[in-house]
């Protein structure tokens, strides 16, 4: 061996040394494997994870000492070995080598080698540096775990804030109840749904600005109480919307950190006027009570003043018939009688004022009463006591007439035009206007609780100098007069009239200011009172005689109007609103006539009821009702036999008309 | 009529003395040995003397049994193998691959374990196949592996001539090998040394000059100590070693610790032996080394091969007529088996599954996608075995080989092999241990009832002819197995019609592999001498020795020396079990004894079990001479008749191992019942050698133990 290539091999040697002495001293197992997972090397850092020393590894197979272990890391290797054929290198590669279920970790970066081995055969070679990470695996998988359930947590927190959130926002759009959140800046965090649909878009508004149009903050603003931490109560109207809120303001903690304040605004608007309204039922229920008691015994006393009277009325008279003519009795006598007659009047009165007594009801023309009322002796000598006042008449009601009894409504009008005419007296002049018109009321207008519906109105205006507020409530009231007794009154005038519009199912308003007073009577009209009235001659010839009249209409309200009118007319009225409740009721319960409605939903129409109630009881008699008098159920129902025929809407006069001839077939 | 003489090979161990086989009218009735071979030289032991009795004995399957309702009944070929083929499809449908697995014997002929190597690894895709030699060269093949960096033994029987030591370690060649022995001691007797290892004072350590008696399993430590002291004494030239073989630097690093008295300690053996042997390898020139199971069953097999070797290495005993390891193998064809690949880490060619490039050049062979062959080593037999319990395989086919009485801890492979979906057993005698629990149970035929090579001991490959027909419907391995392969659908993979068909195929295989055989073809065979492998052309006279230039067929080009720590048995004694067990075998008998049992001639020779216990212990126990007692170890008992054995180790007894219960009533004389199923982890081969027993005497006279003494008396 030259000397040249002995240096060779002494820096060789060394290298080799100096590389054993690097492997060994590595903390990292290095592994060198062939490519059929031979070790060719492996350190004692290495070796030490298997309990042996790199002679016992050497030239062994990775498989034999990596199959001990539990959870197959031979496959894991061969997948390392295949991306390292894959891609030359991989690193952070993590392998588990688990032994009794305790597990070691290790974070493997490999690479390939090419040897060349023997015969010049090229042989890939696998160099691995082995890191043992179980220690930090251990705290990471403790992290990791912790990690993982701190994530759940969060998720599970967060999707319940998200669906408490929903459920806020939910609660929030879908309450009736205001709310709203504001910051002690004034600054609007939020108004919901409720709130917003009555003031609109509020975002970046101050709230006084949002709720009352303001530049500045509210005098009443309760900020100071609830930023001290107090919970305010109280109600509020706004004048935006006339509505009144109750209001409870609270302080919360915002998203800032900082205290805000949410307001609950409670819309209690109705209830308040219903409270109210209440309030005045109750007031007018005690009145009512108070006027019947009076009543009970007004009539009770009028009875027996009316037998009394009796002789005080009728002796005088036949005194006075024996009675000379110069006789010096006479004049008392006649007193007597005329004093008999006052108490007479006052008794009728009183009779009038006991409930129930009203017992007549005739259809009228109230421009008619009022006219023959104007144009009476009695109110000829009223306007010659008072020809400083003009009476006048405004009839404008187009439907005057009433369902009434015309002597009461001619006392209401005798009291009435007396009292005006009375508040003016006879030293200024003064105006009595008396005047009918026809209104509808509104139930959501009124506040005098009356029905919604048409009304005839009925009133008497004066111009005198009214009636003090303090005296108003009780000028109902019987013998609650300010006149003086036995002048021109009873004390009852009033009391009659308030009665007689209780029995007439109407109502008596009066408004009073220095101006004037006006009583209003209000009488609830139907439209077919008209037609009665009108063709009152011919009602007789309508008029039923107790004859069974089943009325088939799906709409109630149809049922309703048709049932009344016949009603009206003395006929026996049975509903049923279809026209297998027809089939079924007629099946039991044979009726003279049937008044059926052509188009009824669901179930069968009227063609098909009447069909089948022919089966039932063959020449069965009915009215056909429909809108439409050329449908062709309609002609195929009247080719049945149906016998009559009424077009909607029909009147009363019509209705009837049908009827009654459909019964003489 | 004459009898018409035909040369072929022993079909009993790895030798591979040629043998000239008589036929008569179609008969065979007489086995010689041949002279001009150049193994035996017209030598034959008692086994082969013996093989035309095996051609009458009783028991013979005649054709395939297919088990009904608990009974194995007779069936015709076409409806055994749909049955086989059938099954496996649909274990493999349901379970995937590696649900079923193949295990054969080592006297299989190389073509047949290409055939089902093919079947399993390159068209079923489970590389769960294996074979016998498992249990008797995996360590060898493993120690040359690591060693040499192929499974290539280097030797020849000649160098026996050149030789002037032996080595002789684990390995009673007098009994297991007693052509080669004849030989040895022919060579002893001309003043070659002789060192033997071993811890029975053996009829093989009766020519030793010096007997090593150590204690089982302690022969890393011994090697260890030697190689020690080989440097110690300056026997180690130590930049010549450097130059062929690596890792010297290490090893005697490694090897401090194992001092003189470190040795003693753990072997047992007296210093002044162990230094004596020491001197004896060094001075010695042309060293050879022989082992056998001593070493290979034990769960430090590969290790003790690998220390053996490096003593070889370290004295330059290697690559040189006369010196190097001599591996000779238990099973006729155990070297062509290992070479065709059939153990579950292996391919064809000296190839492994875990190499991708040689996946690829197989599949690329085979005309198969190369993700077909696994990555990863297939099953052991102990694990396929384990498998059997988990539930894991479902179907075994096993040929030629008797795994129910030669596993060790044979109640527990019962169990698992009675776990089998399916049992496909192919013999060709029935009753065998393995036989009685299949299936189903496939006519084979035996030796000169077939053709094939064997390759031996020595790397010579040599063609046994079929010289007679297999009786009744019985079929050749090569038969049966393509036909259940195509029954499998496999038609266009296996369109062979000749055994030499699969030859010629094989043999492509092994170009410019070790184990090159493309010089050879059956013509160059029929009738002549075998070729020592590689023989690449025709013009190849073959090859005596390997590594004669040195060169190694591992990375850097040379051997490695391997620093192997000794580590006790899997499994050592104590006060339960305070003796150690050793199983062997008998000159008359082989392995189960399938076919010498059968032999009336052996089978008279040593007709039960015995124990030999040193006569300290069996004072000690109150044990006399022929006294039936109970062996008992931790997985079963077994009883055998006392003999008192001063050549034993005090704390050692021994047994022999063949005594299945197929062939006679008594079930409890089989050693492997005793044995322990712990593995090497390198050549998951069984550590048989070394089982923890106590001894009893048998108290009660049970029905049992009545019987089994009415057997012996």
């Amino acid at each position: 061996m030259s000397e040249v290539r002995q240096q060779d091999v002494d820096v060789l040697k060394k290298t080799v040394k100096f590389f054993e002495a690097m492997l060994a001293a590595s903390q990292d197992g290095v592994l060198i494997t062939h490519e059929d997972a031979t070790i060719l090397v492996a350190n004692q850092s290495f070796c030490s994870l298997f309990d042996c020393s790199p002679g016992d590894m050497s030239e062994t197979s990775l498989f034999d000492w990596l199959s001990a272990f539990e959870k197959d890391p031979v496959s894991d290797w061969i997948a390392l070995q295949d991306a390292i054929y894959r891609k030359g290198t991989c690193s952070n590669i993590e392998f588990e080598l688990t032994s009794d279920a305790v597990p070691q970790f290790f974070s493997v970066n490999a690479s390939s080698l090419v040897l060349h081995a023997y015969e010049e055969q090229r042989a890939i070679a696998i160099v691995s540096i082995w890191r043992d990470v179980t220690v930090e695996k251990n705290t990471a998988a403790a992290l990791e775990r912790a990690n993982i359930i701190l994530e759940q947590r969060v998720a599970e927190r967060t999707e319940e804030l998200r669906l408490e959130r929903d459920n806020f926002a939910h609660l929030l759009r879908s309450m009736e109840d205001g709310c709203y959140i504001v910051n002690q800046q004034y600054d609007l965090q939020f108004v919901n749904h409720a709130l917003a649909a009555d003031f609109g878009l509020w975002q970046e508004r101050k709230c006084y600005a949002y709720f009352h149009n303001s530049l500045e903050p509210c005098s009443w603003c309760k900020n100071d109480q609830v930023f001290s931490g107090k919970t305010v109560h109280w109600e509020w109207c706004s004048k935006r919307n006339g509505k009144t809120y109750d209001i409870i303001e609270t302080p919360m903690a915002g998203q800032d950190g900082s205290v805000w304040k949410l307001l609950m605004l409670r819309d209690i608007t109705e209830r308040i006027k219903s409270e109210r309204e209440k309030e005045s039922i109750a007031t007018e229920l005690i009145k009512a009570k108070k006027m019947e008691a009076m009543g009970v015994m007004a009539g009770g006393v009028a009875h027996d003043l009316n037998n009394i009277l009796t002789g005080i009325v009728g002796y005088p008279e036949l005194v006075l018939m024996k009675l000379p003519q110069d006789s010096e009795l006479r004049k008392p006598v006649e007193a007597i009688r005329n004093s008999g007659r006052k108490a007479a009047t006052v008794v009728a009165d009183l009779l009038t004022v006991a409930r129930g007594a009203v017992s007549i009801r005739e259809v009228h023309n109230l421009n008619v009463l009022i006219k023959e009322y104007l144009n009476s002796p009695e109110c000829e000598k009223l306007k010659s006591f008072y020809p400083n006042i003009l009476f006048r008449h405004q009839l404008e009601a187009t439907h005057p007439v009433a369902l009434c009894s015309p002597i009461h409504i001619g006392k209401c009008l005798v009291n009435l035009i007396t009292n005006a005419a009375e508040a003016i007296g006879s030293g200024t002049n003064g105006t009595v206007v008396i005047s009918t018109l026809n209104q509808y009321v509104d139930a959501t207008a009124n506040t005098e609780h009356m029905k919604k519906g048409d009304y005839l109105i009925l009133t008497v205006q004066d111009t005198g100098p009214g009636i003090p507020p303090t005296e108003l409530e009780h000028i109902f009231e019987p013998f609650y007069t300010k006149k003086v007794m036995g002048r021109s009154g009873t004390g009852l005038g009033l009391t009659v009239a308030w009665n007689t519009m209780k029995d007439h199912n109407g109502k008596i308003l009066v408004e009073s200011n220095d101006t004037g007073t006006c009583f209003q009577l209000y009488f609830p009209v139907r439209k077919e009172e008209g037609c009665i009235y009108l063709k009152a001659d011919n009602v007789d010839k309508l008029a039923g005689h107790g004859e069974r009249i089943l009325l088939v209409d799906d709409e109630k309200e149809s049922l309703d109007v048709a049932r009344e009118m016949l009603e009206a007319l003395g006929y026996t009225v049975e509903t049923v609103c279809s026209g297998e409740q027809a089939v079924q009721f007629i099946k039991d319960t044979p009726v003279d006539l049937i008044v059926l409605d052509m188009l009824m939903e669901p179930g069968i129409n009227g063609r098909q009821t009447y069909e089948e109630i022919l089966k039932l009881h063959p020449g069965q008699k009915a009215v056909i009702a429909s809108g439409f008098s050329e449908s062709e159920d309609v002609q195929a129902t009247l080719q049945l036999g149906g016998g009559g025929f009424v077009k909607k809407p029909y009147s009363m006069c019509q209705l009837g008309r049908a009827v009654r001839g459909a019964l003489k077939k | 009529m004459t009898i018409q003489w035909h040369k072929s090979t022993c079909p009993y161990c790895g030798v591979g003395c040629g043998l000239m086989v008589g036929v008569e009218q179609g008969r065979l009735v007489q086995v010689k040995g041949m002279k001009e071979h150049p193994t035996n030289k017209g030598q034959v032991c008692t086994l082969a003397a013996n093989l035309p009795a095996v051609f009458n004995a009783p028991d013979r399957l005649l054709q395939p049994l297919l088990r009904r309702d608990g009974t194995l009944i007779p069936v015709q070929w076409g409806e055994a193998v749909q049955y086989v083929a059938e099954n496996f499809k649909r274990i493999i449908e349901q379970h995937g691959p590696d649900a079923v697995a193949f295990y054969g014997g080592a006297a299989n002929l190389t073509e047949e374990y290409y055939l089902m190597n093919k079947l399993m690894k390159g068209c079923i895709g489970t590389n769960n196949i294996e074979c016998s030699t498992r249990l008797c060269m995996a360590s060898s093949a493993a120690g040359f592996l690591s060693t040499l960096g192929a499974d290539a033994p280097p030797t020849c029987y000649a160098d026996i001539e050149q030789a002037d030591l032996f080595f002789i370690a684990g390995n009673n060649m007098a009994v297991t090998l007693p052509i080669i022995f004849q030989r040895l001691k022919k060579a002893a007797e001309q003043g070659t040394k002789v060192i033997v290892v071993d811890p029975r004072c053996t009829e093989t350590a009766a020519i030793a000059d010096l007997h090593l008696q150590i204690k089982p399993g302690t022969d890393v430590a011994l090697n260890n100590t030697l190689a020690h002291l080989l440097l110690r004494e300056g026997f180690v030239d130590e930049e010549n070693v450097g130059i062929h073989a690596s890792g010297l630097g290490e090893l005697k690093v490694f090897l401090e610790k194992y001092s003189l008295s470190y040795g003693s300690e753990i072997t047992g053996c007296q210093e002044e032996q162990i230094l004596k042997a020491a001197r004896l390898i060094g001075e010695a020139k042309n060293m050879l080394t022989f082992w056998f199971q001593g070493y290979n069953h034990s769960t430090q097999a590969v290790f003790k091969n690998n220390s053996l070797h490096n003593i070889s290495l370290l004295t330059d005993n290697f690559c040189r007529p006369g010196a190097g390891p001599l591996s000779i193998t238990g099973e006729a064809n155990a070297l062509g088996n290992r070479w065709v690949g059939a153990l579950s880490h292996l391919l064809p060619g000296m190839r492994s599954v875990a190499n991708p490039q040689q996946r690829q050049e197989i599949a690329d062979f085979w005309n198969i996608p190369a993700e077909r062959i696994q990555p990863t080593p297939g099953r052991s037999i102990i694990e396929i075995i384990q498998g059997l319990h988990d539930g894991k395989i479902r179907a075994l086919w096993v040929t030629t080989t008797n795994p129910a009485a030669s596993l060790p801890d044979t109640h527990w492979v019962e169990e698992g092999l009675k776990k089998a979906e399916l049992l496909v057993v192919q013999d060709i005698f029935h009753p065998t241990e393995t036989t009685e629990l299949a299936d189903v149970v496939l006519a084979g035929a035996q030796w000169c009832e077939k053709t094939g090579t064997f390759i031996s001991s020595e790397r010579r490959i040599e063609l046994v002819e079929k010289l007679v027909e297999p009786p009744g419907e019985a079929k050749t391995d090569c038969e049966i197995i393509i036909d259940v392969a195509r029954a499998m659908g496999f038609r266009d993979e296996f369109p062979y019609a000749s055994a030499e068909e699969i030859f010629e195929e094989w043999k492509l295989l092994t170009k410019g592999r070790i184990c090159d055989m493309n010089g050879v073809s059956y013509e160059r065979l029929r009738d002549k001498i075998g070729l020592q492998l590689p023989c690449p052309d025709q013009d190849h006279p073959g090859t005596e020795r390997l590594f004669l230039d040195w060169r190694f067929p591992r990375p850097d080009g040379r051997a490695a020396l391997l620093g192997r720590n000794y580590q006790e048995p899997a499994e050592v004694t104590d006060t339960d079990f305070p003796f150690i067990l050793l199983t062997g075998k008998l000159a008359g008998h082989f392995n189960t004894r399938t076919r010498t049992g059968r032999v009336k001639e052996l089978r008279q020779r040593e007709p039960g079990n015995y124990v030999e216990i040193h006569p300290q212990d069996a004072d000690a126990l109150c044990m006399q001479e022929s006294e039936l007692i109970e062996v008992v170890s931790r997985r079963g008992k077994v009883y055998a008749q006392v003999r008192l054995a001063d050549k034993m180790l005090a704390g050692t007894v021994y047994m022999n191992m063949h005594f299945g219960n197929a062939l006679q009533d008594a079930d409890d004389r089989l050693a492997n019942i005793l044995c322990t199923h712990a593995i090497d982890r390198h050549s998951k081969q069984p550590e048989y050698k070394i089982t923890a027993v106590r001894m009893a005497k048998v108290q009660a006279e049970s029905a049992e133990s009545a019987k089994i003494r009415a057997q012996y008396e």
